[in-house]
């Protein structure tokens, strides 16, 4: 990243695709070349995305990218910053902080393991990074299984790479919805309720999740429930994150700042704080 | 030990150094009288605005080190694109007469915004990154202080470790010896301070400093309410023996106006916006922000992980006091300035609340 840490670099919109009524994918480029070599991310980290005028705000990346300086990331219109971001099209520019936090990879080794992946709804994007790495990798991991809930159908982003993933041979993927529609034929009910369908290698397999606070808690439990190690679950924390850059206070919970001690942890770390990480 | 190096500085030999300041400097900051009688910080064009007599003024070194609104950089969309304008030309400053927990929250302020690995290529997680506008503005400053031989009403830095006089940590740290001050020097930049402006200072003696290490000891005898009982607090808060109860009733007290945070020398939140000044110009900036406020913590869909004042409460003194702490921040994060304590209309201050955590069963 820059290294002064409140400035962004400029970076170009090279395409948006629509993934749902208010959630748009945008892939971006830092558009001065010498800046592009700088940015190197890794699965699991993060970027804050400004549009000058309206603010930053933080965004998982979605993909684990093949060169510097290109990223992607998802994003729902619903605040000051995301709204300004859906009012912007291809060829638009926008300021790029990052890459920031820390990656999935800086948790436990998961080579050789087998892999579980539990997402819900808009957090599915920065689980994507590492489902990416998995798939560029795939011969270090053994069994794959992704579990994705949504509150519809409809909330699903990355329906084309869903139905994509479904054909594989070397992952299972398992979705759900909390409200299904006439055309669906798939599970109803919270991620949780996916958890008798497993089954689990228990010493030998590494959960990585993403949701909201409520999932990943009862997420948690249940895998607890299972006998899985502290250390074998590895989830992201969610909170409103200013700076990005442990300075402005915002996202700390208990003492640690979810942008620069994460955004990724596992069990051990985030149990016992002292506030209620969710 | 080898001796410090001291010298002295003759009370009637202050205008001129200010005088002197003034043209050799871009700002000199003291502490002044406001209407209303309050005493603060603030940029002075005259040795004549300092104010003689202060225990400290509101806000103290904060004011200068990290402005209450302070911009990042400017941006400019033009046909070729958005330019962004991010070099700062931070004044050349002297900070007179700050007391010393004051300046302790600026050694703790180095430690937060300051020291640390480099971001940039090779920056991993959880290493520190330095706040560049910081660093340069702390970087291009003198900071004088002015030891105190008289507690205040409200003071208690005698429990923090952060007064009524330093061992170190200062440029340069004043002892008011009546007609003239001692002068210690603490750091290189305090001593070629003293070696530009050698005309104005006379030598110290060895007879000083015994006097100075006297009106040490005297001054710790005149705390009025010292809540000399931190490390007992701190193991009640971290033996899980202050339950949500005690925070219910802190929250009970509070009437979340914040004011504990805007005064407090060590509170470091702020938020961050941007702000438009023509339709193609404009600049980002933070301003500080607290804890203490409810929209702190709330997300955009509405959920708030802090949503309950007696959390919010529970959050500041966790911050301040807890030993999880302390593996990030090599202090507690009081420096017993007893600001909290003046400003409080709830009384739920620093000191009070940590008496009350002590008395926790």
């Amino acid at each position: 990243m820059n290294p002064n840490i409140y400035v962004p670099y400029i970076a170009e919109i090279t395409d948006i695709k629509q993934e749902t009524g208010d959630t748009r994918t945008y892939d971006v480029r830092i558009k001065n070349r010498d800046e592009a070599k700088l940015f190197v991310s890794r699965p699991g980290q993060f970027v804050e995305a400004s549009v000058f005028g309206a603010g930053e705000a933080p965004f998982g990346l979605t993909t684990s990218p093949k060169e510097p300086g290109v990223m992607t990331f998802t994003v729902r219109a619903c605040g000051k910053v995301t709204n300004a971001l859906a009012e912007l099209k291809k060829g638009d520019e926008i300021g790029i902080k990052g890459p920031l936090g820390n990656s999935f990879l800086d948790k436990i080794d998961s080579k050789g393991k087998d892999i579980l992946v539990i997402g819900g709804g808009i957090w599915l994007p920065p689980l994507r990074s590492m489902i990416d790495h998995i798939f560029n990798n795939r011969s270090d991991y053994r069994e794959f299984t992704i579990l994705y809930g949504a509150r519809t159908p409809a909330d699903r982003v990355y329906k084309y790479q869903l139905s994509d993933w479904e054909k594989k041979t070397d992952l299972k993927l398992i979705q759900t919805v909390d409200v299904a529609d006439k055309d669906w034929t798939g599970n109803v009910g919270v991620v949780t309720t996916l958890f008798p369908k497993l089954k689990l290698d228990i010493p030998n397999t590494v959960v990585y999740t993403c949701g909201p606070p409520i999932m990943i808690k009862f997420v948690i439990i249940e895998l607890l429930k299972l006998g899985l190690p502290e250390k074998q679950i590895v989830s992201t924390l969610e909170r409103y994150m200013k700076c990005g850059v442990g300075k402005c206070g915002h996202c700390c919970i208990g003492n640690k700042y979810v942008c620069t001690d994460g955004p990724v942890f596992d069990y051990t770390e985030i149990k016992g704080l002292a506030e209620e990480a969710f | 030990m080898p001796e410090k190096t001291v010298y002295s500085l003759a009370k009637a030999q202050v205008p001129e150094l200010i005088a002197k300041l003034l043209k050799s400097r871009n700002e000199v900051w003291a502490p002044v009288k406001g209407e209303g009688g309050d005493t603060f910080l603030a940029q002075i064009d005259s040795a004549k605005q300092i104010a003689p007599e202060y225990v400290n003024g509101f806000l103290g070194a904060k004011r200068y080190v990290f402005p209450q609104l302070e911009e990042l950089f400017r941006f400019k969309k033009g046909k070729n694109g958005t330019t962004l304008e991010t070099e700062f030309d931070q004044p050349r400053a002297v900070i007179w007469g700050i007391r010393p927990c004051d300046m302790s929250a600026v050694n703790y302020f180095d430690s937060f915004f300051g020291q640390g690995a480099k971001s940039g290529p090779g920056w991993k997680s959880g290493d520190p990154l330095p706040d560049p506008l910081y660093e340069k503005r702390r970087e291009r400053a003198v900071f004088i202080t002015l030891a105190c031989n008289q507690a205040g009403p409200k003071c208690f830095c005698v429990c923090t470790d952060s007064g009524p006089f330093l061992s170190k940590g200062f440029d340069i740290q004043l002892t008011d010896l009546g007609t003239y001050y001692l002068v210690e020097v603490g750091s290189p930049k305090g001593g070629e301070f003293v070696k530009e402006f050698k005309t104005l200072f006379g030598t110290g003696n060895e007879n000083d400093m015994k006097l100075r290490r006297k009106l040490e000891t005297e001054a710790e005898k005149t705390f009025q309410q010292p809540v000399s009982f931190f490390a007992k607090a701190m193991r009640k808060l971290d033996g899980g023996k202050v339950d949500q109860k005690f925070w219910e009733k802190v929250a009970g007290y509070c009437i979340g106006c914040g004011g504990c945070i805007y005064v407090c020398p060590m509170c470091s939140c702020f938020d961050v916006d941007d702000k438009m000044e023509s339709d193609t110009e404009g600049l980002r900036y933070r301003a500080w922000d607290t804890c203490d406020f409810a929209g702190f913590t709330r997300e955009v869909s509405g959920h708030n992980p802090r949503a309950s004042r007696a959390d919010r409460r529970k959050r500041w003194f966790y911050h301040k006091l807890s030993m999880d702490y302390l593996e990030k921040n090599p202090v507690i994060g009081c420096v017993g300035c007893g600001r909290c304590v003046v400003t409080c209309p709830g009384e739920v201050d620093m000191a009070t609340v940590v008496r009350w955590m002590r008395k926790v069963e």
